[in-house]
C-alpha cells in the first residue's frame, strides 16, 4: 500500500462524507424557497454560503486528487504536498463552517466587498472567514506547485506544453494527461494570486481602515472564483483524456497538434473569460467587456472539437462494456457541453443584460458541475474503487445511474424555465413578482432528492471500501 | 435576445446534443470498428461557422451603447443602500438627498428616453427593470464609489418593479421599489 494510495482513499472520503451534506443544504435552500420550509433569513444565507464553498472546496480538491494520483503513471509524484493540501483544507474547512454557522457570516461564496464589513455578523466571523480563505489557498497553492514540479523535473516547460507537437513533431511524446495538466495548474495560479490579493485588501481595511476601491475587488474576486471553477473542470477533463480510452478498452489517446494547440489556447483563454461576470458594471472598460464575450465563445470551440469529439469517435462502435465508471465519464462529457451551452448563451452581453443573476446562472453551473464536473470526479473514484478492491459497484449501476441522472436533469431544467421568467437567483423567498419561481423550486427541490438517493447508496458503498484501503494500511 | 428565444435556443441545442450521445452511446453496443476522424475538420469548421454567426448577430449590440445618439428626455438619480432604492430627478449626494427622493414620486413618459444614474451608498446592488408582464427588461449594477448609466426606452405603459439583483443581505429578496410608465 503507498502512501498516494492511502492519500488519495483519504481524500475520497473526506469528499463523499462532505458531499450528501453539501447536496442537503442546496434541498434545503430549494425547499426554503418553494414555501414547504420556513427557514429563517439568516440561516438561509448562512447554508447557501456554506453550500457554494464546500461545493467548490470538495470537487476542486477531488479533482486535484485524481489528478494526483493519475500523474504517478508518468512522473515521480511526491505525496507531502499532497498530505500538506489535505490537512490545510480540512483546517479551512473548519473556520469556514465556524464562522459560517457559529459566527453567522452569510455573505454568499464570493463575499463581495464590500458585503463583509456591512452584514449582520459577529465582529470575528470575518477575519475567521478570511483566515480560512487564506489557509485553504495556501493549501492549494503549495499542493498545485507539488504538482508542476513533479512535472517539470520531468519535462522541460516547453514539452510539458506540448510545444514541439505545434510543428508536427512526436518526438520526445508529451502524453495529453500531462499537457492539460500543465496548463490547468498553470492556469489556477492566478487564481490563487489573486485571492491572496483580495485577502491582503479586505485585511488592510478591516484593520487598517484603509478603503478598498470596489471595481477593483470585483474583478480580483471572479479571477480567482471563476478561474477555479474554470480549471477545476479541466482538471476532470485531464483524467477524463487519461482513464476513458482504456475504459472503452481503446489505445491511449496521443498528443496531435489540434490537441496542443487547443490546449495552449485555453491557458490563454481562460484568463480572460471571467470579464463576462462583471458585463452588468457598465463602469468596467468596455475594451473588457468584448473581450470577455469573444473569449466566452473562443473557449469552448477547442473543448467541444477536441475532447468531446474524442470522447464519442472512442465510443462510437466500440462495443464496450457499460458500467458506472465510464458512464459517469461519457453523462459528464454530455452535460458538460449542454450547460456551456446555457453559459455561452448567457455570455452573449446582449442576453446577459436580461439574465443576469436570474436562475438561467446556477442553471448552467449546476449542469457542467453536479452532471458534470462531479461527475468525472466519481468516474475516477468508481475506476479507482475497482482497481483496488476488484469491486466494479456493478449493483449500483442502474438506480444510482437512473436516479442521479433523473434527478440532476429535472432540477436543473427547473432552474432553467425559472431563470428564463426572470426569476432571481440567491433569494430566500420569492416575491410576489416572480411567485412562479416557488413552484419551480419546489420541483427542483424534490429532483434534488432523488439526486441526494442516489449519492447516499453510491457513498455507502464507496466510502466502505476505500475505508478498508486506508485500514488495510 | 428575449428570454424565450433564449431558452427555445438552448433547449434545442440540448436535444441535438443529447441526441448526438444517445445515437452514439447505442452504437457501442456492437463493436464496428470505424474511423470517425475525417468528421473532426468539418465539426471544428461548423463551430467555428456556428460562433462567429453569433458573434457577427450579437457583439455589436452591447447595452452600453443603447440610445447613444439621443439626448435623454429624464434623467433619473438612482442611489441604493440596504435595502432601498432611492429615485431623484435631483442629484442625490448626501443622507438628506437621500431621504428626501422618497418622497417624490417618479413618473415616466411613454416612448420617451431616460437615463438611470446608478450608485451605491454601502455595498453593491442590481438595479433590474421588471415590466408589468414580469419579465426583465434592462439592468445595471450600483455599485459603491461609481455611477453607471443606463439608458432606457419604456414602450409599454404600466408600474415598473425595479428589483435588487445582486445580493446584499438579509432583506435582499425584498429590496424593491415602483414607479409608473404613463402613456401620452
Amino acid at each position: 500500500m503507498t502512501a498516494l494510495n492511502r492519500i488519495t482513499a483519504a481524500w475520497i472520503v473526506t469528499v463523499l462524507l462532505v458531499f450528501p451534506i453539501a447536496i442537503l443544504f442546496g434541498i434545503l435552500m430549494r425547499l426554503n424557497q418553494g414555501n414547504a420550509l420556513s427557514l429563517s433569513s439568516l440561516t438561509f444565507y448562512a447554508l447557501m454560503t456554506a453550500h457554494g464553498l464546500l461545493m467548490v472546496g470538495i470537487w476542486f480538491s477531488m479533482a486535484m486528487a485524481g489528478v494526483s494520483y493519475l500523474l504517478q503513471r508518468y512522473v515521480e509524484v511526491r505525496t507531502w504536498p499532497i498530505t500538506f493540501g489535505y490537512v490545510l483544507t480540512l483546517v479551512g474547512v473548519v473556520l469556514l463552517l465556524a464562522a459560517i454557522f457559529v459566527g453567522g457570516l452569510h455573505t454568499g461564496w464570493y463575499f463581495l466587498y464590500p458585503l463583509p464589513f456591512y452584514a449582520r455578523t459577529t465582529s470575528w466571523a470575518p477575519p475567521v472567514f478570511l483566515l480560512a480563505l487564506a489557509s485553504l489557498g495556501v493549501a492549494w497553492l503549495v499542493w498545485a506547485l507539488g504538482l508542476l514540479m513533479a512535472i517539470l523535473r520531468r519535462y522541460s516547460l516547453g514539452q510539458a506544453l506540448a510545444w514541439q507537437h505545434l510543428t508536427g513533431k512526436t518526438e520526445p511524446e508529451t502524453p495529453p494527461f500531462i499537457l492539460i495538466t500543465t496548463t490547468t495548474l498553470l492556469g489556477v495560479l492566478p487564481a490563487f494570486v489573486a485571492a491572496v490579493v483580495v485577502i491582503v485588501l479586505f485585511a488592510l481595511e478591516y484593520w487598517g481602515g484603509l478603503k478598498q476601491d470596489a471595481l477593483l475587488m470585483k474583478n480580483l474576486t471572479f479571477i480567482f472564483g471563476h478561474t477555479l471553477v474554470n480549471e477545476m473542470l479541466y482538471f476532470g477533463i485531464a483524467t477524463l483524456y487519461e482513464l476513458f480510452p482504456g475504459l472503452a478498452g481503446k489505445p491511449p489517446y496521443k498528443t496531435k497538434p489540434f490537441v496542443a494547440l487547443a490546449w495552449n489556447l485555453v491557458l490563454v483563454v481562460v484568463w480572460t473569460a471571467y470579464f463576462h461576470h462583471l458585463y452588468m458594471d457598465f463602469v468596467q472598460p468596455v475594451v473588457l467587456q468584448y473581450i470577455g464575450q469573444l473569449a466566452s465563445w473562443i473557449a469552448p470551440i477547442p473543448a467541444v472539437a477536441v475532447t468531446t469529439f474524442s470522447v464519442l469517435a472512442t465510443v462510437y462502435g466500440s462495443g464496450m462494456k457499460w458500467w458506472l465508471a465510464p458512464t459517469f465519464f461519457f453523462t459528464g462529457v454530455m452535460f458538460w457541453i449542454i450547460g456551456g451551452f446555457a453559459a455561452i448563451l448567457d455570455a452573449i452581453v446582449a442576453n446577459n443584460f436580461v439574465l443576469h443573476n436570474t436562475l438561467w446562472v446556477p442553471a448552467h453551473f449546476h449542469t457542467y458541475n453536479l452532471l458534470g464536473n462531479v461527475l468525472f470526479s466519481l468516474g475516477f473514484i468508481t475506476w479507482f474503487v475497482r482497481e483496488k478492491s476488484g469491486d466494479d459497484s456493478g449493483r449500483l449501476y442502474r438506480p444510482v445511474a437512473t436516479l442521479y441522472l433523473l434527478g440532476g436533469t429535472g432540477f436543473v431544467f427547473a432552474f432553467y424555465i425559472a431563470g428564463s421568467a426572470s426569476v432571481m437567483r440567491r433569494v430566500d423567498k420569492y416575491p410576489e413578482l416572480v411567485s412562479s419561481g416557488s413552484l419551480w423550486a419546489l420541483i427542483g427541490g424534490l429532483f434534488a432528492i432523488l439526486v441526494f438517493a442516489a449519492t447516499l447508496l453510491y457513498v455507502a458503498h464507496a466510502i466502505q471500501r476505500c475505508w478498508r484501503i486506508l485500514a488495510a494500511s | 435576445m428575449s428570454q424565450n428565444t433564449v431558452l427555445a435556443l438552448f433547449l434545442i441545442g440540448a436535444f441535438i446534443i443529447a441526441a448526438v450521445f444517445w445515437l452514439v452511446w447505442r452504437s457501442s453496443h456492437e463493436a464496428a470498428p470505424s474511423s470517425a476522424e475525417p468528421l473532426r475538420r468539418w465539426v471544428f469548421l461548423g463551430l467555428v461557422v456556428f460562433a462567429g454567426i453569433f458573434t457577427a448577430l450579437t457583439l455589436f449590440r452591447m447595452p452600453y451603447f443603447l440610445y447613444a445618439d439621443e439626448i435623454p428626455a429624464r434623467v433619473l438619480h438612482v442611489a441604493t443602500r440596504q435595502f432601498a432604492f432611492a429615485i431623484s430627478e435631483r442629484p442625490i449626494e448626501s443622507d438628506a438627498d437621500y431621504a428626501a427622493a422618497f418622497a417624490e414620486k417618479v413618473q415616466i413618459p411613454v416612448g420617451q428616453v431616460v437615463e438611470f444614474r446608478v450608485t451605491s451608498f454601502d455595498v453593491n446592488h442590481g438595479f433590474a427593470l421588471y415590466a408589468p408582464n414580469g419579465r426583465i427588461v434592462a439592468q445595471v449594477q450600483a455599485m459603491p464609489g461609481y455611477m453607471n448609466r443606463l439608458r432606457w426606452r419604456f414602450d409599454e405603459p404600466g408600474e415598473y418593479v425595479v428589483q435588487c439583483l445582486e445580493y446584499c443581505g438579509l432583506a435582499h429578496a425584498r429590496m424593491q421599489a415602483r414607479f409608473v410608465v404613463k402613456g401620452s
